[in-house]
């Protein structure tokens, strides 16, 4: 049989029937118990390092060994036989020194089993050959380095080459078909196919590809985190023959799995398990009765096209599962509605119902100018925040763009998506990947194993340049937006923008064969109102252009960056919120799909006042003379009006319960006194006014600290207000001898643990919580257990908070919980603190508390929405459960690493120390010899050696200083900070409210191992001073 | 490959028969803040409470980078001609570092009891340690000054049994106090 036919054979046997894939090579390789020289045979003889152990290299030094267990398979029934190149990567094989020989060891195992299919195939029942690719011992997509989650010991390029290598010998020798098995990390599996398709386009030649996927990453995932519908979103572009699921599991747990891949592969499914579970001593048990057993209910519920064994399985496994699989009818794939289908770790399907799309853009260093400064500055922690921060707050994709002047904005990319890839809280959205550089792009594309979005390219350089990017696109498997552009330039009409759209819809599915639904238009959005004629028709062009696209390039989807539109406003939020919102609704009614929107600029269409829609709209559709002067002249009373209210005392006239509220959100102290005063005497009862107002007050106040609207030193600043009107009040309320205060949400007794003296970061929790309506008994510094639960208990307390900022404190947190443990104490435990942590207290807090939730709270901003979940009824049972949950996988991954993670020997370590270059150093002789002592240093001496960064973290305020000042998000707030505490360092410094004191020494001293002996004087007693050696 | 390193790699080995030095400090600039915050909790007014420890603590680092300018500069007086301004200062731009016990490259605190006799911290500055070492008042530095060129910051990182027993006999410790204490390094 000719090759293509026996191509076309496969493909209708699929249809008719269950094709059964081989089992194991490895596992009956170990049973003839080759030496050394076995493995060396003649042509390895001199190699220089052990061979024995490197199974692949038998197809050359062993070829009938191999041929044998071949012939064992075919005879048992099987279709597929697999050849003997899980390993023989490049990559792989430098472990052996053979990286050299990756093409032949390839070639001679395609050989060795086209050989033996030949001999087995008769006219009905043809064998076929897969030409195994397996994972390598390196990950594209997870750092080797778990210090440094952004550190690759392999780039994708490095496996596209080793890949392609390994194509070459295994299609050469004679394989039917490439399988891409075992993948652990889709990243690799991408280099694979895309090595796979290069190569075939160059021969000019096709072969087919099956991908199979390992799901032993826990919870249903490989192990670069992908959900099974996230792993086949990834790959599906690579047009494979066959998709599914092999090793890391049994049947049984790869049932699951399998059942949900059924759902929804509109392509055959291959399927094979190991025989079950390894036991102790690391070998597979599962009989072949057992697993028929298995693969029996799989093909009853219509989960397979071809099946077969992986580690442990045998002819005997094989010979079963030829019986079983005789009685059933392949499965069906499930046809697929179109739909644009990306993923990050998790799928995200964009349907025909999908709502409108958000785009998350604050990663972007063009339109952000706090993250082009933490780019710049290196601060990828706080960058990441921000990329978290935005996937938190609903953004369903997240555009990256490093495209600034000062940045290499290749390097900068890649290290953030690498970055991004070790935090599952981003990377479980897809990526758009934002620059007007290809180079960028494509570096960009090499480091994201999902299916992400290229944003953008364009015919602006003409139709070859546009068709190769696609191409190369289509290649790494990512959805494209396309700019309306093109070698005139930019579209602004209606005309313009829906020719060039169409002349790209056309060249993009006719030429590359580019999936319709995974390319998304960016018709431009323009300011509009800018003064000049020709753009007041922007936003209708682009409106109804939308329309027209969506009608005549089926399945396309179309995007654009909103706030564009109203750039002629800038500085005038009102108007700019209102035209993004109508703008909004119009666009998304005419068919716009996703966009870039800033959810924080956004008014509810609804709730637009009347005269300002309809000046908004006019503006947009044009459709009226003198539109846009009405808009500005009704921009600037608004914005007279804006500025008119920060400075004015006009507040000064409203009711007193307006007053005191705004006196409260703004932190204003000033009148707080007689407002509440004003108040007293108007209400029945003084209590009614905490209850009332001051409540009210608060309640917003809580609610824009939630909403990120607040920082904390606002927040604080509230609450000081508030306290301050309460405590005028109290007297007023004793003298009534009415009972107790006003109901709180709830008691909570704080203190920092005993032996620990730090208690900044508490206390602000502490006002924070007091803000929100909390009961807040603090107990201080210092405080001693017994101390902390006697309190707790007299009081009746909800929950117990504990702070320490030194490492011993966290054990004492542990004796804490335990003795709640002892006492049988039932409520909530807190835990935070500079060296507390969420692995810390999962690890060793909370199982040492069964009475209720033990939690890690980060920082104060999280304290609020810990403690509501935990006194709310609704939520308390789920968040403890996924709080339990998220701790149990802490503790078991832990163990995991534990496990493998290899500490060398203190001993190795000491000898590989760092050897400083004495002989030729002399060490400087100090002027002084024993301690000077500095009392009541002067103050004013030390202020200009201040480090104010750490100062604004402890305020909840991100970012280095002096920049922190100009950042867009806290900078207003940053500079009124640095203000206050420059006032109160004033007064410090000029009253000395504070003692500096000091006692430094110089003592002769020489090294004995890791010891350092202090001399007293130059020949003195011996005191062996700072130890604890390296690791 | 990258050493694995002691603090005690700065000093030179005894057997070298070359004469080095060490240095150590403890400074506070905590004396009086309870007394500022109490006033400002007697008016309410939390907001300046927290300042003033802020502050307060702030000025202890400030105190520990001025302490350690004049040892380089004038008491060791190694870098006599040193000029630096703050921002090169807090970069860490000068010769030599001053590690704290209970920080990544000392992670005991019991370093700060030999610190503390060594200097008669508490005699001399009014500084105490808690029974977790933790000095008080809370805006209190203390540290070593190692002067050697090539002396840098690094982190200790996890640590196996046998480093325990090792540094459990270097320091008298009994084997079960020495991994509490080192706890941390052990997970």
């Amino acid at each position: 049989m000719a090759d293509s036919e026996r191509i076309t054979y496969l493909k209708n046997e699929l249809k008719q029937r269950i094709l059964i894939l081989d089992g194991a090579m490895g596992s009956l390789l170990q049973t003839y118990r080759l030496t050394e020289e076995d493995f060396r045979g003649d042509q390895f003889a001199d190699h220089p390092c052990e061979l024995k152990g490197y199974n692949d290299l038998l197809s050359i030094t062993q070829p009938h060994i191999v041929r044998e267990i071949h012939a064992n398979y075919c005879s048992a029934g099987a279709d597929i036989i697999e050849t003997n190149t899980f390993t023989s990567t490049s990559v792989s094989m430098a472990d052996y020194q053979l990286q050299d020989t990756a093409y032949q060891v390839n070639y001679e195992a395609a050989c060795v089993a086209r050989e033996v299919a030949d001999k087995w195939t008769s006219p009905d029942k043809p064998r076929f050959v897969a030409g195994s690719m397996g994972p390598t011992n390196r990950s594209c997509s997870i750092s080797p380095n778990v210090n440094d989650p952004g550190y690759r010991n392999i780039t994708f390029s490095q496996l596209v080459s080793a890949y392609t290598t390994q194509a070459e010998g295994l299609i050469d020798g004679g394989a039917d078909f490439l399988l891409v098995e075992t993948v652990m990390d889709t990243l690799n599996c991408k280099a694979a196919l895309f090595a796979i398709q290069t190569l075939t386009e160059a021969r000019n030649t096709d072969i087919p590809i099956i991908v199979s996927s390992d799901r032993s990453g826990g919870g249903g995932r490989n192990l670069s985190g992908q959900t099974v519908e996230a792993f086949w979103n990834s790959v599906r572009h690579a047009n494979p023959l066959a998709v599914g699921l092999n090793c890391g599991f049994g049947a049984q747990q790869i049932r699951p799995y399998l059942a949900e891949l059924a759902k929804m592969a509109d392509v055959p499914i291959i399927c094979y398990p190991n025989a079950g579970l390894p036991n102790e001593l690391g070998q597979y048990t599962q009989t072949p009765e057992e697993m028929g057993d298995w693969i029996h209910e799989f093909a009853q519920n219509g989960f397979l096209n071809i099946v077969g064994g992986c580690c442990g399985c045998q002819p005997e496994h094989i010979e079963t599962m030829v019986k079983v699989a005789a009685g059933y009818a392949p499965r069906e794939p499930v046809p697929q509605a179109r739909a644009c289908r990306l993923s990050g770790l998790e799928a995200f399907n964009i349907t025909s119902d999908s709502l409108f799309v958000n785009v998350g853009e604050r990663t972007n260093v063009t339109g952000s100018r706090r993250f082009a400064t933490l780019i710049k500055n290196e601060d990828y922690e706080t960058a990441l925040e921000v990329a978290r921060d935005q996937v938190e707050n609903g953004a369903q994709l997240i555009d990256i763009n490093m495209d600034a002047g000062m940045l290499d904005a290749k390097t900068a990319m890649v290290k953030f998506l690498n970055l991004i890839a070790a935090e599952p809280d981003i990377s479980r959205v897809p990526i758009v990947l934002d620059s007007s550089r290809w180079e960028v792009i494509e570096a960009g594309l090499a480091c994201i194993q999902g299916k992400g979005i290229v944003n953008s390219i364009s015919l602006k350089e003409g139709e070859e340049d546009f068709l190769e990017k696609a191409r190369r696109i289509r290649q790494y498997g990512a959805a494209v937006i396309v700019m309306a552009f093109d070698e005139e330039g930019q579209a602004d009409t209606y005309e313009r923008k829906v020719e060039i759209c169409r002349r790209a819809y056309r060249l993009l599915t006719e030429a590359v064969g580019f999936p319709p639904e995974d390319i998304i238009f960016d018709p431009n959005i323009f300011a509009v109102a800018t003064g000049i004629e020709e753009h007041n028709a922007y936003a209708k062009a682009f409106i109804e252009a939308c329309e027209e696209i969506k009608a005549t390039c089926p399945h396309a989807l179309v995007s654009g960056g909103v706030s564009n539109v109203s750039f002629a406003f800038r500085g005038n939020d009102t108007i700019r919120e209102a035209m993004h919102a109508a703008f909004l609704y119009h666009a998304i009614n005419a068919g716009m799909d996703m966009g870039i929107v800033n959810a924080g600029q956004l008014a509810v269409y609804d709730d637009l006042p009347k005269s300002l829609l309809e000046a908004v709209e006019d503006v947009l559709f044009n459709r009226q003379e003198g539109a846009t002067d009405r808009l500005v002249n009704l921009a600037n009373t608004l914005q007279r009006k804006g500025k008119k209210r920060r400075v004015s005392r006009k507040w000064r006239k409203s009711p007193v319960e307006e007053r005191l509220r705004h006196a409260l959100v703004e932190g204003i102290l000033e009148y707080i006194e007689a407002d509440t005063e004003e108040a007293r005497q108007n209400y029945e009862r003084p209590i009614h006014v905490i209850e009332g107002p001051l409540m009210d007050g608060m309640n917003r106040v809580g609610e824009l600290f939630g909403d990120g609207k607040m920082f904390l030193p606002q927040v604080v600043k509230s609450a000081r207000v508030m306290k301050k009107a309460v405590a005028h009040l109290i007297p007023y309320i004793e003298l009534e001898q009415a009972e107790g205060g006003i109901q709180s949400r709830g008691k909570i007794v704080m203190a920092t643990v005993k032996g620990d003296v730090h208690d900044i970061g508490k206390n602000i929790v502490g006002v924070v919580l007091g803000c929100n309506n909390y009961e807040v008994i603090d107990l201080g510094v210092m405080v001693p257990a017994e101390d902390i639960l006697e309190t707790a208990r007299k009081e009746n307390a909800d929950i117990i908070g504990l702070s320490g900022l030194i490492t011993p404190s966290l054990d004492e947190m542990v004796n804490v919980a335990e003795e709640m443990e002892r006492e049988g104490f039932q409520i909530p435990l807190l835990i935070g603190g500079a060296t507390t942590s969420k692995i810390h207290t999962a690890i060793q807090i909370e199982p040492a508390y069964n009475g209720n939730l033990t939690v890690h709270v980060k920082d104060a901003s999280r304290s609020v929405g810990v403690v509501s979940d935990l006194m709310s009824t609704e939520k308390q049972e789920v968040f403890t459960q996924q709080t339990r949950e998220a701790y149990a996988d802490i503790r078991e991954r832990r163990a995991k690493n534990r496990k493998q993670a290899n500490l060398l020997p203190f001993g190795v370590a000491q000898e590989r120390r760092a050897t400083l270059d004495w002989r030729n150093y002399q060490p400087p002789t100090p002027n002084l010899i024993g301690t000077e002592v500095f009392d009541n240093y002067p103050l004013a001496k030390l202020v200009d050696y201040i480090d104010w960064s750490p100062f604004f973290t402890t305020w909840g305020l991100r970012g280095k200083y002096p920049n922190i000042l100009e950042n867009p998000e806290v900078g207003e707030e940053a500079q009124k900070l640095l203000k206050d505490a420059e006032t109160l360092l004033h007064t410090i410094v000029e009253e000395q409210r504070f003692q500096a004191r000091a006692v430094v020494g110089l003592f002769p001293a020489n090294g004995v191992g890791e010891d350092t002996e202090i001399y007293a004087d130059a020949a003195s007693t011996e005191t062996p001073a700072t130890s604890a050696a390296p690791t | 490959m990258r050493p694995n390193l002691s603090l005690g790699d700065f000093i030179a080995p005894k057997a070298t028969k070359i004469q080095d030095y060490i240095g150590a400090f403890a400074v506070t600039t905590g004396i009086g803040v309870s007394e500022l915050c109490a006033e400002f909790e007697a008016q309410q007014d939390d907001y300046n409470s927290i300042m003033a420890k802020a502050l307060a603590d702030r000025l202890a680092e400030a105190f520990a980078e001025r302490m350690h300018q004049h040892v380089r500069t004038t008491l060791w007086g190694y870098t006599v001609d040193e000029v630096l301004n703050n921002e090169a200062l807090i970069a860490e731009k000068y010769c030599g570092i001053r590690p704290a016990p209970g920080y990544p490259a000392c992670p005991d605190h019991n370093q700060k009891r030999v610190l503390f006799d060594l200097l008669k911290v508490t005699e001399n500055t009014g500084i105490t340690l808690t029974e977790s070492l933790a000095m008080f008042p809370a805006a209190s530095v203390s540290g070593w000054y190692y002067s050697h060129p090539e002396s840098r910051y690094f982190s200790i990182g996890r640590i196996g049994e046998d480093q325990v027993a090792d540094y459990a006999e270097r320091t008298g410790m009994d084997i079960e106090t020495a991994k509490r204490w080192l706890k941390p390094l052990l997970r």
